[in-house]
């Protein structure tokens, strides 16, 4: 418990998972050791995690476990036996490295390692397969992979190799970012953005000139209710009726006119006072909901992630004269997968992440439109229909709400409810409406068969619930960001929100 | 000049003046009933702000700030102080005037409540290795003396430097004619919305809190 | 839960302080009932809705007071606008001081002892949440004085164990005694969670600050309090829904502030990136969305925002309102360090609220002076048209660990 918890609930849960993902208990490693000396396993029965100590206490006990920790920490790094250091024998793979393409190749790859690792040559028939320097580097750290030179086949060192492979700061920032995400059992590719996204890129541009051109210029004024939407409208009456406006408003007698007309209305409290002209508005004009109110007082505009062709020319407009230097620095590096059985690395689906690497040392975080520019690239929920998604994340929540209740019934029942869920989330990034499997339909039974029982209230709850989740989550489109400090990393998650988009209407 | 209209309403003491500007706030004849006008005058006269107290009350209140205002005392500690005494429950609250940076302002003196050193100070206190606690030569009120801290009041807008900070303890030490530059003091930081928040600030390295 | 829920629907009524109009349930079968709605109606389209205004007072040090007892209630009830100087958020200090100094009985301290841990969790409700957390202060101090004695022990008997290094069975008894030591060490520490301390309202002798509040004729205790609205606050009520008169106090003058000189003395400078006008944008943005926006100083944030208010849910979001200019070189200026930017977040995730950077695009100078100065014939600001300029983009900040989203 290393900070203040007084004032909030929550800190000793977040707490007791830290230290669960920090604390290095060397005493299991060492009980997994067969030939520990019997010293040090009588040490690891009489130290049990439990509390920590403050701070020396200047007596011999507290030095004797200390000590004892230490000492445990020393066996297992000294000890260089083959089974915790070195090469395994029996998954010993061997590979050629070409200096002047910065890549290996590999001839008879077996083991589980090849999920996502290395890419099939094409015109070679043969078993093989090119490993790029941070796969390579990856196997060989790990102690899988022997590096032989290309041109006269002798062993590289591991030294060697990594003066070789990594050229530069930011390459070894990549490789740190790659093995971490690696070692903790993520999928991971490069992200290559001409192969990837020039389609879908391109596709984009065309369909943001699309829609530029129909929207004028006008960037989001559309999403704020205003007179000037009206202006814009093709109606024939109401344009003919602004012209009229327009007309009063340019002769000056007419306009004094109208004016003393609609002092004398507004003071017979026949007519409002406008919302934001004046401050009498609200003792004016009666109304009937808040939903009515909170319409009545929009004036702000907003970034909206779902109608994203009429915002994006805001940030494109002089991100292009700078884009030259900084292309490099925020660029998509990697996709990553969660750990998954299915995966094809030859027709992978939707990343689950993709993820941009920056150096703490180097710079600040990125300015908004880096992180736009990016989001905007990647935004593969091509149909800007968002009642369409909205509906699927109604059905998501659905199920959510059918496993919570499985959930208390029975835990196996939960677990496959689970990977329905999965499913179910994959099939809607790949856009197989189709493929819906039958656990998914026994969901959507389950959950319908609920829906009878709830009352009003409990619907509006869920409803509620619903939209606080969805709220929580952002825009689905998450961009991850690995900031290296001298070797550390920390992960940030990033997704464009979603809050202002929405009403909040109690009623 | 904007036409103005004055009303001069007389209280037992104090001659109050209130200006309404007209211009922007238009009465239209309809809105003002007669209850509306009843409503209005009495606001006028009667000094809202002072509504739920009685008269007497009132003049206390007056006179007090109009003493406050005589003592040049700055907004900003004046919140401080207030908060702490009145929200905090510390007591013996007193200005101490110093000067930082060429510029006059106030630091607060004022003694905490009794929960409050077994939270904070205590763990401070509370016994470090033998070793370290001889090396301490004076242990700071050990003994259960009552124990005053200093409160810097800034704004949320204030930029602090270490300079200023450093300049702070010396003028404690200066201002209150104590052997020593205190071991810390309290920023408290006063926000638009009245909440005030305390850090504190230490001379040097300190020992961190024990949670 | 439910009961509760609906007793605070009762309390706070309304999200805004507006009324809605309420029309009579039509029974279509009743011609009575078709006349008092069609009367109604009329009274929907010609009459005026009454707005009863509060009234704000803005002194030294940009103080924007309001110190009616009722107008407190209206703002705090319908949206909770502004906070007690000396309370947590709801004015409840005169309250809170009658009970302390032992002027006014409280139910919750009043209940003897063996009552006590049956009510409790109902006692508990009727306990300001300054009081609450007082009591959680107290529980936590308790607990760490009994670990302080339970520690001090801990180290006499390592003592003991190194004095008796030779004699082997003493070394069993003391070890002995240590490990229970440990075990009583964890018990205590899970015991915290549980652990409820009475809170000791023995009254102590009254501070001379005390003597001075009480009013001894009238048994009763002065009012300091008054609900303090932070400017951007008083410029929604005023601006938006004309709700406030505002007074400024000029020696003994009082001056009712029009909506321009209120914005005209709320900024720091008139420039496009104040940050009064950037605050105001996110301010008015969430608050015409139906959220409860309030300061978010406690977690190093601008803005806190609500489903409902306060006393309904913890707040779902905190907002860091942050500048992007026209020019991209100056916002590479202004950009945050990573450093900051994960300290905030760690202290808002401490708490399991959203971080979100609202970030908001400042027009150009040109621009914002042409609407500024194009004021109408009585020398106002359009706002409509000036805070048309800006546009809001939120972006999601949260921290990542890949041990825990692998599935």
């Amino acid at each position: 418990m290393e900070y203040d918890s007084e004032d909030n609930l929550y800190d000793n849960e977040v707490d007791e998972e830290d230290v669960k993902d920090n604390f290095q208990d060397w005493g299991i490693l060492s009980s997994k050791l067969s030939s520990s000396s019997s010293s040090a396993n009588a040490a690891s029965n009489l130290f049990k995690k439990g509390n920590k100590d403050f701070e020396p206490d200047g007596t011999n006990y507290q030095q004797k476990l200390l000590n004892n920790s230490k000492h445990r920490m020393y066996e297992i790094l000294r000890n260089s036996d083959e089974k915790f250091r070195g090469h395994f024998h029996k998954n010993h793979l061997e590979c050629l490295y070409y200096h002047d393409i910065n890549k290996a190749v590999i001839n008879k790859p077996k083991g589980n390692y090849f999920k996502d690792i290395g890419t099939v040559n094409r015109y070679n028939s043969d078993n093989q397969l090119y490993l790029n320097w941070e796969e390579l580097l990856y196997l060989m750290e790990r102690g899988n992979l022997e590096v032989f030179n290309s041109t006269n086949g002798v062993p590289i060192s591991v030294q060697n190799c990594y003066s070789n492979c990594i050229k530069s700061n930011h390459d070894l920032d990549k490789y740190l970012v790659y093995s971490t995400l690696k070692r903790h059992g993520y999928l991971i590719q490069r992200h290559n953005e001409n192969q990837d996204n020039s389609d879908d890129h391109n596709d984009y541009t065309h369909r943001q000139n699309l829609q530029n051109f129909v929207f004028n210029g006008q960037d989001d004024e559309k999403s704020v209710i205003s007179t000037d939407v009206l202006i814009n409208n093709d109606n024939f009456f109401v344009r003919n009726y602004w012209s009229i406006i327009k007309l009063v408003n340019n002769n000056s007698t007419l306009k004094l006119f109208k004016n003393s007309i609609i002092l004398y209305l507004r003071k017979k409290s026949l007519l409002s006072y406008p919302v934001f002209a004046s401050t009498k508005h609200f003792s004016s004009k009666h109304y009937k909901s808040y939903l009515d109110i909170y319409n009545s007082l929009q004036l702000i505009k907003y970034h909206n992630p779902y109608k994203r062709g009429i915002s994006f020319t805001n940030y494109n407009s002089n991100s292009n004269s700078n884009n030259n230097n900084n292309n490099n620095k925020f660029k998509i590096i990697y996709n990553i997968w969660k750990p998954q059985v299915n995966f094809k690395k030859s027709n992978p689906p939707k990343p689950d992440y993709k993820i941009i690497i920056l150096n703490s040392n180097l710079g600040n975080f990125p300015t908004l439109n880096d992180l736009i520019n990016i989001f905007n690239k990647n935004d593969t929920n091509n149909d800007n229909d968002y009642d369409y998604d909205n509906e699927k994340e109604k059905e998501n929540y659905n199920n959510e709400i059918a496993n919570s209740l499985k959930n208390k019934k029975d835990n196996v029942n939960s677990k496959l409810n689970k990977t329905g869920k999965d499913d179910k989330k994959n099939n809607r990034n790949n856009k197989n409406k189709n493929s819906s499997n039958s656990n998914n339909n026994s969901n959507i039974n389950n959950n319908n068969n609920n829906n009878k029982t709830y009352s009003a209230n409990q619907l509006k709850q869920m409803k509620q619930k619903r939209l606080m989740k969805s709220l929580r989550d952002g825009y689905d489109n998450t961009l991850l960001v690995a900031v290296v400090d001298n070797g550390i990393i920390s992960f940030i998650k990033l997704n464009e929100g979603i809050i202002s988009t929405k009403i909040l209407d109690m009623k | 000049m904007s036409p103005l209209s004055q009303y001069v309403c007389n209280t037992c003491l104090f001659h109050y003046l209130i200006i309404l500007d007209l211009q922007n706030k238009p009465f239209s004849s309809r809105r003002l009933t007669r209850r509306n006008k009843k409503q209005r005058m009495g606001l006028l006269l009667a000094d809202p702000f002072f509504a739920n107290y009685s008269l007497k009350q009132k003049l206390f209140d007056l006179r007090s700030e109009l003493v406050q205002d005589n003592e040049v005392m700055s907004v900003l500690s004046n919140q401080v102080k207030q908060n702490l005494v009145y929200y905090n429950l510390w007591s013996n609250a007193k200005e101490v005037p110093i000067v930082v940076s060429d510029s006059k302002c106030f630091v607060l003196k004022a003694l905490p409540p009794s929960d409050f050193s077994s939270s904070s100070s205590d763990s401070l206190n509370f016994k470090f290795s033998k070793l370290q606690e001889a090396e301490k030569d004076s242990s700071v009120g050990s003994d259960g003396r009552e124990e005053y801290e200093y409160i810097l009041p800034v704004d949320m807008d204030d930029k602090i430097t270490m300079k200023f900070l450093d300049d702070c303890f010396e003028q404690i030490k200066i201002s209150e004619r104590i052997a020593s530059r205190p071991n810390r003091i309290i920023l408290g930081m006063v926000n638009d919305d009245s909440t005030i928040v305390y850090y504190f600030v230490h001379d040097g390295i300190a020992k961190p809190r024990k949670n | 839960m439910s009961k509760r829920r609906r007793n605070l629907n009762q309390l706070y009524p309304n999200p805004l302080p507006i009324n809605v109009y309420q029309f009579p349930v039509l029974f279509p079968h009743n011609l009575i009932s078709w006349i008092s709605y069609a009367y109604s109606y009329y009274r929907f389209v010609t009459a005026s809705p009454k707005l009863t205004k509060s009234d704000v007072l803005i002194v030294e040090g940009n103080i924007h007071q309001v110190k009616d007892e009722q107008d407190q209630k209206r703002l705090w009830c319908n949206g909770f606008f502004g906070k007690g100087i000396l309370s947590r958020s709801e004015p409840t200090w005169h309250e809170r001081t009658l009970v302390r100094l032992g002027l006014k009985e409280n139910a919750a301290y009043n209940s003897n002892n063996k009552n006590r841990n049956k009510s409790k969790n109902r006692d508990k409700k009727n306990l300001a949440s300054e009081d609450i957390t007082k009591l959680r202060r107290n529980e936590r101090n308790l607990y760490k004085k009994q670990r302080e004695k339970l520690e001090q022990e801990e180290v006499q008997l390592r003592k003991q164990l190194d004095l008796a290094r030779e004699s082997v069975d003493e070394r069993k008894v003391v070890q002995a005694k240590l490990d229970k030591l440990k075990e009583l060490k964890l018990k205590v520490s899970d015991e915290q969670k549980t652990l409820i301390k009475e809170i000791n309202e023995e009254i102590k002798e009254l501070r001379p600050e005390d003597k001075k509040l009480i009013n001894a004729k009238e048994h009763d205790v002065n009012q300091l309090e008054y609900l303090q609205l932070m400017p951007v606050e008083t410029f929604f009520l005023s601006f938006s829904l004309g709700c406030v008169n505002v007074y400024e106090k000029k020696e003994i003058f009082l001056k009712l502030l029009s909506t321009t000189e209120l914005f005209l003395k709320s900024v720091k400078s008139l420039k496009a990136d104040d940050k009064f006008i950037m605050k105001y944008v996110v301010y008015h943005n969430y608050r015409s969305k139906g959220w409860c926006v309030r300061s978010g100083i406690k977690f190093g944030c601008d803005f806190l925002i609500y489903n409902k208010g306060p006393p309904f849910s913890h707040a779902e979001f905190c907002l860091i309102v942050l500048p992007n200019y026209v020019d991209e070189s100056k916002n590479r200026h202004v950009s945050k360090k990573f450093s900051l930017l994960s300290g905030i977040n760690r202290v808002i995730g401490g708490v399991r609220k959203s971080m979100i950077l609202v970030y908001v695009n400042i027009p150009e100078d040109e621009q914002f002076n042409r609407v500024i100065n194009n004021r109408n014939e009585n020398d106002l600001i359009d706002f409509e048209k000036l805070f048309k300029l800006y546009k809001v983009t939120e972006i999601m900040y949260s921290r990542w660990q890949p041990s825990r989203n692998r599935d």
